[in-house]
């Protein structure tokens, strides 16, 4: 994964997506090619888009249609986007395969993270997505307006 | 509550300006005028507003197209975000508002979308839309500026009672270009400034422009004065389409050897309104145009700022929009 951050704007674009799979005998490359590149595709919603928004105080439900839960556009991902299989047959099943589905949105998300990351040397946000206004807090040393997760432990 | 699903209205299909304004007129509060129908059908099918007499407006051929006239251009209300986009003479002359036009939600929605539609659009506070009973509502509260609000997109100047803003993309680019909004009601047909178009919550809570119930837009002129000027519009939005603005910045300058000698330049979102960058125009007006410049003006723009709890950051993206269409444009 190879990005930008424009430090003005905090917006992030995605130059370059390779996604390599350990999956396996591979046995239909066409299909495998959709996992990678839809997959990789819902892990950049993950990393920088679907925010769930809620008002704790009212019980409301900010994402009440596809408009708000913004998952990635066309203009959001690399209009190129590569893949490749390790292919190396899994020796615990009979026909040599392993699942494949979810893999590639965990990793294309957590490739994201680490690459902003890396751009802001080394600043790690501690949550998803990472969305405009948090990369422009941070640029700016401005405290970010979410607080740390709460969990309810009763 | 059930949504997607709209209670029944009565349509109108005038052909004329005419007989639009005679027919809304006899509706008063319970009539609705429609163009391409974006804003006001997800009102319906939410449930959330609702009208008995809806006017379809998209069968009147005089508010289309758009015009060289001889004060400059007029755009017919009902012309298509995609046409004003696509015109050669708005990109050539006012490239801002094309720009603009072309940065709104996604290609389908500015293919029916129309212009009169973006400028006249209902704001988008979530809970409002949600139809909550808010001030903005009739109801007595604010349910975006609480401690535990979500108001991430709400607004930095002008709260009174509401903190709703702008969420339209072309309204900047014309109050950058001085655009003139051509009303008309029964009585006949006036001019009135895109920069006193728009009204914020302290003038009327429940409406986001001048128009009164029985009125409608009917084109909107650019003045030849801006014709032609350098011109920056961006916007930033977490998605790059199919998004509404976080912040937006529209400016129309003219640069004489290096020197700022005009400019007129507005932000959207950041308000009720779009806000005209008055302090700005100030600052940089006999200044040259380069970095120091916009650094003074992007620190000029934000002043007075009030953020809420979830919004602080418009306030350093404000800066950057401003130094960036100073610096950049
Ligand atoms: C998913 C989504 C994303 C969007 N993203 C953006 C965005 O990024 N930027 C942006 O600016 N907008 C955005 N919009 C809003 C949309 O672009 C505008 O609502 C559109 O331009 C409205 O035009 P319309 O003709 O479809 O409006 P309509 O729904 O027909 O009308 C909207 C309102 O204007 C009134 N009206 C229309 N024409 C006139 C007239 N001539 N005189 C008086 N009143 C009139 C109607 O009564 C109604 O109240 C988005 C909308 C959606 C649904």
């Amino acid at each position: 994964m190879a990005l930008e951050v424009d430090l003005e704007t905090g917006k992030v674009e995605i130059l370059d997506y390779v996604g390599v799979a350990d999956c396996g005998t591979v046995f239909h490359p066409q299909g495998l090619t959709q996992q990678m590149k839809g997959g990789g595709v819902w892990g950049i919603g993950f990393a920088l888009f679907e925010r769930q928004i809620y008002d704790p105080q009212n019980g409301l439900p900010g994402n009440t249609g596809f408009e708000q839960c913004k998952s990635a556009t066309y203009l959001d991902v690399p209009s190129i986007m590569c893949w490749d299989a390790v292919a190396i047959a899994d020796p615990q099943n009979p026909v040599g395969a392993r699942a494949m589905g979810e893999p590639p949105m965990g990793a294309s998300a957590s490739a994201i993270l680490c690459a902003i990351s890396d751009a802001l040397g080394g600043h790690l946000f501690n949550r998803t997505p990472v969305v405009p206004d948090m990369i422009i807090n941070y640029v700016a040393g401005r405290e970010q307006s979410s607080r740390p997760l709460q969990i309810h432990t009763a | 509550m059930p949504r997607d699903m709209m209670a029944s209205f009565e349509l109108y299909q005038p052909d004329s300006v005419d007989n639009a304004i005679d027919l809304l007129g006899r509706f008063g509060e319970d009539g609705w005028p429609i163009a391409g129908g974006n804003d006001t059908l997800d009102w319906f099918k939410d449930r959330v507003k609702y009208a008995q007499y809806v006017v379809d407006l998209t069968g009147i051929a005089e508010l289309r197209g758009i015009r060289e006239t001889p004060g400059g251009i007029e755009i017919g209300a009902l012309t298509t975000l995609t046409e004003i986009e696509q015109s050669p003479l708005l990109q050539e002359r006012y490239r801002v508002l094309a720009d603009a036009a072309r940065r709104v939600a996604s290609p389908q929605i500015r293919n029916t979308g129309t212009l009169g539609g973006n400028v006249n659009q209902d704001t988008r506070c979530w809970y409002y839309r949600y139809g909550t009973d808010c001030y903005r509502a009739g109801g007595t509260t604010c349910y975006a500026d609480t401690p535990q609000g979500q108001n991430r997109e709400h607004c930095l100047w002008g709260a009174d009672r509401c903190v709703a803003v702008s969420p339209s993309d072309t309204a900047p680019a014309l109050v950058a270009l001085d655009a003139r909004m051509v009303v008309r009601n029964a009585d006949g047909e006036r001019e009135v400034a895109a920069e006193d178009y728009f009204i914020g919550p302290d003038v009327d809570i429940e409406r986001m422009t001048i128009l009164e119930p029985g009125e409608l837009l009917t084109a909107v002129r650019l003045p030849s004065e801006w014709a032609g000027a350098k011109f920056y519009f961006e916007k930033v939005a977490d998605r790059n389409t199919w998004d509404f603005p976080l912040v937006n910045i529209a400016a129309a300058m003219f640069v004489e050897s290096g020197t700022i000698a005009r400019i007129r330049i507005a932000a959207g979102a950041v308000e009720c309104v779009p806000r005209r960058l008055t302090v700005v125009e100030e600052v940089v007006t006999g200044s040259p145009q380069n970095a120091e410049t916009a650094a003074l003006a992007g620190q000029a723009a934000v002043r007075g700022a009030t953020p809420l709890n979830y919004n602080h950051f418009k306030i350093p993206l404000l800066e950057n929009l401003v130094k960036r269409a100073i610096r950049d444009a």
